[in-house]
């Protein structure tokens, strides 16, 4: 599957890049957790939003769905998403999904975004 | 549910093909045959109604739902009117002019709602901007279709309602059959996009869409040339072809059904908390 988000090997990768580049000392400790925490969930979300589109509009629909929003927000899908937040993405992704399969499917991908 | 609809075409095929290879009276197997399609629409016309509530009120996607809708409850109608159990009423009715008359105002109904269906599934998918864009195969199929065009229009004394006593007859059956070559262009244009989008239940009800305006256009065109209507068991295996029409029609529509059940079950999977994958990632951390 050409997935342009991450498949769980992936985010696992992605959650020690970040970790990578946290000064860990022990103060910091707990809210390094955070963050990592928050990116990895952010990713997390992403990646399931994408199972689900390629589920009920095809696999090319659901990536150049995320393509195409990326590029509209100008988010670097990988390094961005985390940062810049995920909230916009998803919301144009309900949009595709409510245009092409209707309301439920729309609100599906929005409340598994969350 | 396609399950059904496919073992359904099956079925009446497999009847059809025995009522007349017993050599039973005609009116059996074309009775067989109304019944068979308004079976078909009936259902088709049922599951799209049900497509078209889940679009807002505005969408185009919704709009083409609710046209194909229109367009199985007049096809319903057509088959009614043209049943022969209505000859043995009206003597020679569904010969007549009024029967064609009626047949072909229907069809304007019909042929309309699904050139509008398709219209508007191309128009919404294309409006997303997806990147999505017609390839050279599907060009060649417009061309067809519009090369066909032109030939209906010059070889439309040929026409069944050519001898009609109603002049609008006559010229609606070729405005009919330019929209439905122009519903079997946009078809084209469908196939070759739906086949980019990749394979899932949405696609596959537009493939069969735009199969069943194919196949319609295609059996059409190929009644227009006497050399290919006076082949050896033409009629036949035209009417057996023909019959699959409305159940394509209907896969189309357990196909778009078959998307709404896969959005409930996973509306239920989606209770049940996916929070390992992310525990699993910080807690060793």
């Amino acid at each position: 599957m050409n997935n342009p988000l991450l498949n769980d090997t992936e985010l696992r990768a992605a959650a020690r890049f970040y970790l990578d580049r946290l000064e860990l000392n022990p103060e910091d400790l707990s809210s390094a957790r955070a963050r990592v925490l928050k990116a990895a969930r952010c990713l997390d979300r992403a990646s399931r939003v994408h199972s689900l589109l390629a589920l009920l509009c095809g696999e090319n629909t659901a990536r150049t769905a995320i393509q195409a929003s990326a590029r509209r927000h100008k988010v670097q899908l990988h390094q961005d998403l985390p940062a810049l937040g995920w909230k916009p993405l998803l919301r144009d992704l309900s949009h595709i999904a409510t245009e092409l399969c209707g309301k439920p499917a729309g609100q599906l991908i929005w409340e598994i975004g969350q | 549910m396609q399950t059904w609809a496919l073992a359904c075409l099956i079925l009446t095929q497999t009847i059809w093909a025995l009522l007349y290879l017993t050599g039973l009276p005609e009116i059996m197997e074309r009775t067989w045959a109304q019944f068979s399609a308004q079976a078909a629409y009936a259902l088709a016309c049922y599951l799209f109604g049900t497509a078209a509530a889940e679009y807002p009120s505005q969408s185009w996607m919704g709009r083409a739902f609710r046209a194909l809708q229109w367009s199985c409850a007049a096809a319903c109608l057509r088959h009614l009117i043209e049943n022969p159990l209505l000859n043995l009423i009206w003597p020679n009715f569904t010969r007549g002019s009024l029967c064609g008359l009626f047949r072909q105002l229907l069809l304007l109904v019909i042929i309309g709602g699904l050139l509008y269906g398709v219209v508007a599934i191309y128009l919404t998918i294309h409006r997303l901007g997806l990147g999505f864009r017609p390839r050279l195969r599907d060009w060649l199929g417009v061309s067809l279709a519009l090369i066909l065009c032109i030939v209906i229009v010059m070889r439309r004394d040929q026409l069944s309602e050519s001898t009609s006593a109603f002049v609008l007859a006559y010229r609606l059956q070729v405005i009919n059959l330019v929209i439905l070559l122009s519903a079997a262009a946009m078809s084209c244009l469908l196939q070759g996009m739906a086949s980019q989008m990749g394979g899932c239940a949405l696609t596959n009800s537009f493939r069969f869409l735009a199969g069943h305006a194919l196949l319609r256009a295609g059996l059409v065109a190929l009644s227009l040339f006497p050399s290919i209507t006076a082949l050896p068991y033409f009629s036949p295996v035209h009417a057996f072809v023909f019959q699959m029409a409305p159940w394509l029609f209907a896969l189309a529509a357990t196909s778009r059904a078959q998307l709404s059940q896969i959005e409930k079950a996973q509306a239920r999977h989606t209770t049940v908390p996916r929070r390992n994958l992310v525990e699993e990632l910080i807690t060793p951390l």
